[in-house]
């Protein structure tokens, strides 16, 4: 059959040179630049559509040791950069006092951790799309350590630096009692462990972990447009970024550092990925506070009540409703009522759907009519709430009749 | 699964009855007949060191020996070596992978990998191992993993499944680019079962030998080296095609130790209408009296059809007959690609059940999907390749009884060929399968897909190309970057969802129902063709119920039609203009000159024509405004100089048809040397510039289009140079080209045969295209000038 072989082979017999050896030793046979191979590039791009890459001449891609000193780090490795720049908690982010994070975090789904154990996480990536091909060039971590908050940055200058980010992250994820993130479940997480097996390293990724992501989604996926990190950065935090570098352009960046040598926007890239990293840790106690006062912060009060529902905390369910009661929509009245019913507070959970029914809540009506049938053996009362239930309600109606007869 | 040989065809045998009916009545169509004898069983004991619970399942399903082809796998399997078994349909043939496979993995914890060209087909397969599993409490999990798999069963499947069951499409875009998912599943491998290997051919089979290195590459890097197993329908070649897939070496296991009732089929042709034109009746028409008469009789039938179009026309025709009282659940069904997944399955089940008297299909049903045993099957048409017309009949056939089968040729020249010379079809090997894995732009794109995958190192192989030149040439894109001794993956997308392992464009058609405000979707249509079937004015056909396509969205890739009652159907007319780019070979006879090279094709979709059912008359003509398709790819052409070719022919004219008609029979004469299906290859006749190219205008005549589609004279050209060419019809050429030109002159003299031998005056259908009656009146027979072409082709200006 025709493949690349045959026509490079009558290419070079057109031109008078040799056939290609065979490729089982490419390195070798490499053909003068001038000639077959420029052809096969002409040929490929005959057949396919051209590509947007232009063809672009390459600057050296700068050492670790020179990138550290551009970003005031350490060249920790061939290829590896480290950063570390220390944030006191006396201060504040945005409007956000940094002290909270020494207290303890109650969420429901929030694994227990010692304040100084959360190992706050985030990745700048060459894309979105997942799988072994996508490389986390910049690893953040930050974590507590006495009156301060630790950042520390891993940046890769090349790619052979890569085996030894691991090995230097490696102290502070072992250390690690639970990692906090925003979307890291789904996506940092996943990614540091394939390009962890890819490389043949152990990381201890295996631990808690508290995705702030879906608090924040828990808590105001009703309420906002949208609940990316920088939404609850200046909607909770009021922080707001300067010259921010939005997070599409990252993986451009990086392409333009390592095919090109281009040092330019490296320094934002750094910048952007510590912001969001000190968001994450002014964040948690925020939504420890939204999980405390769901009224405070205009959250979603029904949902942050569900959640711990969901967790097995009802008491904490119960009492968040009660304590909001005036702000509930229908459905968290109709939830509380539900509560007050399971702890066999009859009285609370019909003063609840009695207020329902007023307002025409179906539901509500038929609990009461349960209730007075079955409860208190009311079955006039039962009947008055029956009649006003619709035509799939006609059984009980009529069982009420022929009770109140006979 | 092995039971004794039953008794076999009896007097009272409906089917052998019908035969016999058949044979008599219509003696006069019937050109040639073949009789498979009954087979016996022959068997071999179940193998000593199988696992007693391995042993005890079998007993539960009333398994107390093996076939002889099973036993044979189980060998070799044991001797870790790699093989492909060929065995007919219900020849118990999944036994042969399933038995090793089952226990190594209870035994050793192996893992192992199975592959089928379709999800049905993993679906059957599973429910089979788990039906084994329970008869002898294996404990072994199987799972398919395919597009439909939740994404929380995922990670059940991959960290828990024994065996996994699943498609090169998934293994390409779901499990490979993310293989550390995998790790733990990649390092036990040791078995990677492929079936249904022969459908693994051309285009689709270079894709899926270079997703097996992939697969292996992903492998070594954990250290595993799985065993291959193969199970394919019967090809020429199995164990060259499974070699071909796998790059080493594969032991053949070609003997089915299944028993078989007896198979009888009959080569059918048409009557002679019109002797004059040498017009026969058509196929279609005696493929639904077949099937009518099979039905009746309360057989269990199949047709095969060639075109999903057509299996909407038999499908109407025979439900009018059979189907005509809508209050009775239906009895005739059809089943072709395009359906939804769901209503095919539905469909699958009938069959099995048996609530299904006839179900017209095309290849779709050629697969091993279960649908049960069938009496009869009718081919509406040669399918093409003598492998795909005996895996079709293979679908009628059951242990204890006569099966028949009927090849229905149309007038087409190959289906001529095919029943004229019976000797030549009964007594031919079928196809060798081929594929060219190192095609430059299907190897490129795995090349990239391997490179997301793992970094490929300095020195490392992939293909039997220079793979230096193609990481340079991506990394001059940018997509790959070079750092010391290694090749990184550089961008942000992920290749293997742009590569399509089925066809060249990606992106199906969604065929959109807005019948009384209604938004839903009753078809898919491939993207390849769109361009032929969903076109606006369409008629487009479901369960032959016809709907018109109002709206064709081609950048959204949807259609949108509408119910209707039309009287008619539609079919698309395209035509061709191609350039020569470059040439790569030639080779002169005596005025006359045959090349190989690079083209580049623009293909038209003109017009349509609207056909009224049943008188199959012409009722009206419509536009097409769609984009042209474009591509390079490989060709071989025929030309003769100007000089000799103005002393053979009194005009211009004359010639042009004598092309026309000789691009007609080479064409399809090539197909079958080549051993490709017909419409793998292309054919246009034009001028190798395309400063003109020919079409056939609806009187029959040819005619010269200019560059902008208008008619122009022949005589108005300066040099008049026409040239036939047949082409590779795939972007870049699937190395079709390579054997048609090293067989260049058998295929000019098999085409001569072809012609001079045909009964026709001055030509048909089955030699070099239709004429119509009005060619008496030209003055010359068409088929004559074929003819003359052909023999200045072969070198005979002087003559």
């Amino acid at each position: 059959m025709a493949g690349l072989k045959t026509k490079l082979g009558l290419l070079q017999k057109e031109r008078g040179l040799p056939p290609p050896a065979p490729a089982s030793a490419p390195a070798t046979n490499a053909a003068p630049a001038s000639s077959p191979v420029k052809r096969l590039a002409d040929r490929l791009r005959d057949l396919r559509a051209p590509s947007t890459a232009p063809p672009r001449s390459a600057r050296a891609v700068p050492s670790a040791e020179e990138m550290a000193e551009r970003l005031g780090g350490v060249a920790i490795a061939p290829g590896l950069v480290q950063v570390e720049r220390r944030v006191p908690l006396d201060g504040r982010h945005g409007k956000q006092p940094l002290t909270a994070l020494r207290d303890a975090v109650d969420l429901p789904d929030a694994p227990m951790a010692a304040p100084h154990g959360w190992l706050f996480l985030d990745t700048e990536t060459s894309g979105l799309s997942g799988g072994t091909g996508t490389v986390a060039f910049l690893l953040g971590l930050a974590r507590v350590e006495k009156h301060e908050l630790v950042v520390r940055q891993f940046m890769l200058t090349a790619f052979a630096g890569e085996p030894a980010l691991f090995e230097a992250a490696k102290s502070w994820f072992d250390e690690a009692e639970a990692f906090v993130s925003f979307n890291g479940k789904a996506f940092d997480l996943p990614l540091l462990a394939t390009r962890a097996r890819l490389n043949g390293r152990h990381v201890a990724l295996d631990k808690p972990h508290l995705d702030l992501l879906h608090a924040t989604r828990r808590a105001f996926a009703s309420r906002w447009d949208d609940c990316r990190l920088a939404t609850a950065e200046r909607r909770l935090i009021r922080f707001e970024r300067e010259h921010d570098l939005p997070g599409a352009l990252v993986p451009e960046v990086w392409f333009g550092f390592v095919q090109r040598g281009e040092t330019a926007r490296i320094p934002a890239v750094l910048e952007h990925n510590h912001w969001d990293l000190v968001s994450l840790a002014a964040l948690l106690p925020i939504l420890h506070a939204v999980h405390q006062e769901p009224g405070a912060w205009e959250s979603d009060i029904l949902a942050v009540a569900r959640s711990f529902l969901r967790s097995g905390d009802e008491p904490r369910a119960h009492r968040l409703l009660a304590e909001h009661e005036a702000m509930l929509t229908p459905d968290g009245l109709r939830e509380l009522a539900w509560l007050y019913r399971r702890r066999g507070d009859w009285q609370q959970a019909c003063a609840l759907w009695s207020r329902l029914a007023g307002a025409g809540c179906v539901e509500s009506i038929e609990r009461l009519a349960k209730y007075h049938e079955h409860v208190v053996g009311d079955f006039t009362t039962a009947l008055a709430y029956a009649q006003r239930l619709g035509d799939a309600h006609e059984a009980r109606r009529a069982r009420l009749l022929r009770r109140l007869r006979d | 699964m092995s039971r004794p040989a039953e008794k076999i065809s009896t007097p009272d045998d409906p089917v052998a009855r019908l035969a016999e009916r058949l044979s008599f009545k219509y003696r006069s169509r019937i050109t040639g007949e073949l009789v498979v004898p009954p087979r016996n069983g022959r068997y071999a004991d179940l193998p000593a060191d199988l696992d007693p619970r391995l042993r005890q399942a079998l007993a539960a399903r009333g398994i107390q020996r093996l076939y002889s082809h099973q036993a044979e796998a189980w060998r070799l399997a044991r001797e870790g070596r790699h093989f492909v078994v060929v065995t007919p349909t219900a020849s118990g043939k999944t036994l042969c992978y399933n038995l090793p496979v089952l226990q190594s993995a209870m035994q050793t914890q192996a893992k192992a990998l199975y592959l089928f060209p379709t999800k049905a087909l993993s679906q059957d397969q599973v429910a089979e191992i788990l039906e084994l599993n329970q008869a002898g409490d294996l404990g072994v999990k199987a799972f398919t993993f395919d597009g439909d798999t939740p994404g929380d069963a995922r990670k059940a499947v991959r960290t828990r499944g024994d065996i996994v069951v699943s498609n090169p499409d998934m293994l390409h875009q779901g499990i490979l680019p993310h293989h550390t998912k995998w790790a733990q599943f990649f390092e036990n491998l040791r078995f990677v079962v492929i079936d249904e290997m022969h459908t693994y051919r051309g285009v689709f089979g270079s894709h899926v030998a270079n997703v097996i290195r992939r697969l292996r590459r992903v492998c070594r890097f954990y250290g595993s080296d799985p065993l291959f197993i193969f199970a394919s329908a019967t090809i020429a070649n199995p164990a060259e095609l499974a070699s071909a897939l796998l790059e080493e070496e594969v032991a053949a296991i070609t003997e089915s130790g299944a028993p078989a009732g007896e198979k009888r089929l009959l080569l059918w042709n048409p009557p002679v209408i019109n002797p004059d034109l040498g017009i026969r009746a058509s196929a279609r028409s005696q493929t639904t009296r077949i099937a009518r008469a099979a039905v009746k009789t309360r057989l269990k039938t199949i047709l095969f059809a060639q075109s999903r179009l057509m299996v909407e026309v038999l499908t109407k025709y025979l439900k009018d007959v059979f189907d005509r009282d809508p209050r009775k659940p239906a009895r005739v069904f059809a089943y072709r690609g395009g359906y939804l997944p769901t209503e095919r399955r539905a469909t699958e089940q009938k069959l099995r059940k048996g609530d299904i008297d006839c179900v017209i299909a095309t290849s779709a049903l050629e697969l091993g999907v279960d649908i049960g045993a069938l009496d009869v099957c009718v081919l509406n048409g040669y399918p093409g390749t003598i492998a795909a017309t005996w895996q079709r009949l293979g679908r009628a056939g059951r242990r204890n009884r006569t099966a028949l089968g009927v090849l229905v040729a149309s007038s087409a020249p190959l289906d001529q060929y095919i029943v004229r010379n019976p000797e030549f079809f009964l007594g031919a090997s079928p196809e060798h399968a081929r594929i060219d894995p190192d095609q430059l732009l299907i190897l490129l794109d795995h090349v990239r897909c391997a490179a997301f995958e793992l970094p490929f190192n300095e020195g490392e192989n992939f293909g039997r190309e220079n793979l230096l030149e193609l990481l340079e040439y991506l990394a001059e894109q940018g997509i790959i970057h070079r750092e010391g001794e290694r090749w990184h993956w550089t961008a942000d997308s992920y290749p293997a969802n742009s590569v399509s392992l089925r066809s060249v464009a990606e992106g199906n058609f969604v065929v959109v129902e807005i019948t009384d405000g209604r938004q839903g979707i009753i078809a898919e249509v491939d993207f390849s063709s769109a361009p032929m079937t969903i076109y606006e004015g369409a008629i487009y056909m479901v369960q032959a119920n016809p709907y018109q396509v109002e709206k064709l969205d081609w950048e959204g890739r949807k259609a949108f039609v509408r119910r209707t009652r039309a009287d008619y159907y539609t079919d698309a007319i395209d035509y061709t203009k191609l350039k020569i780019l470059d040439d790569f070979a030639r080779d002169s006879a005596p005025g006359a000159e045959c090349a190989r090279g690079e083209v580049h094709v623009v293909r038209r979709i003109a017009g349509y024509k609207k056909i009224r059912y049943y008188t199959h008359e012409n009722v009206g003509y419509g536009n097409i405004n769609l984009p042209d398709q474009e591509m390079h790819t490989t060709a071989v052409w025929w030309q003769i100089q100007p000089e000799v070719l103005e002393r053979a022919f009194p005009s211009r004219q004359q010639a042009l048809d004598g092309f026309l008609g000789a691009a007609y029979a080479l064409h399809h004469v090539a197909a079958l040397r080549t051993m490709a299906e017909p419409h793998d290859l292309g054919r246009a006749v034009g001028d190798g510039d395309a400063r003109w190219f020919a079409t056939v205008d609806a009187g029959g005549r040819g005619q010269i289009r200019g560059d902008d589609g208008k008619v122009i004279t022949a005589d108005s050209q300066g040099r008049f140079r026409p040239a036939v060419f047949l082409y590779d019809n795939y972007p870049g050429g699937v190395g079709l080209s390579t054997p048609l030109y090293e067989q260049r002159h058998e295929v000019v003299q098999a085409a001569r045969a072809l012609v001079g031998a045909c009964d026709c005056r001055f030509g048909c259908p089955s030699c070099v295209g239709p004429i119509l009656a009005s060619d008496e009146e030209r003055g010359y027979s068409p088929k004559a000038a074929a003819l003359r072409v052909l023999e200045l082709f072969h070198g005979r200006a002087q003559d």
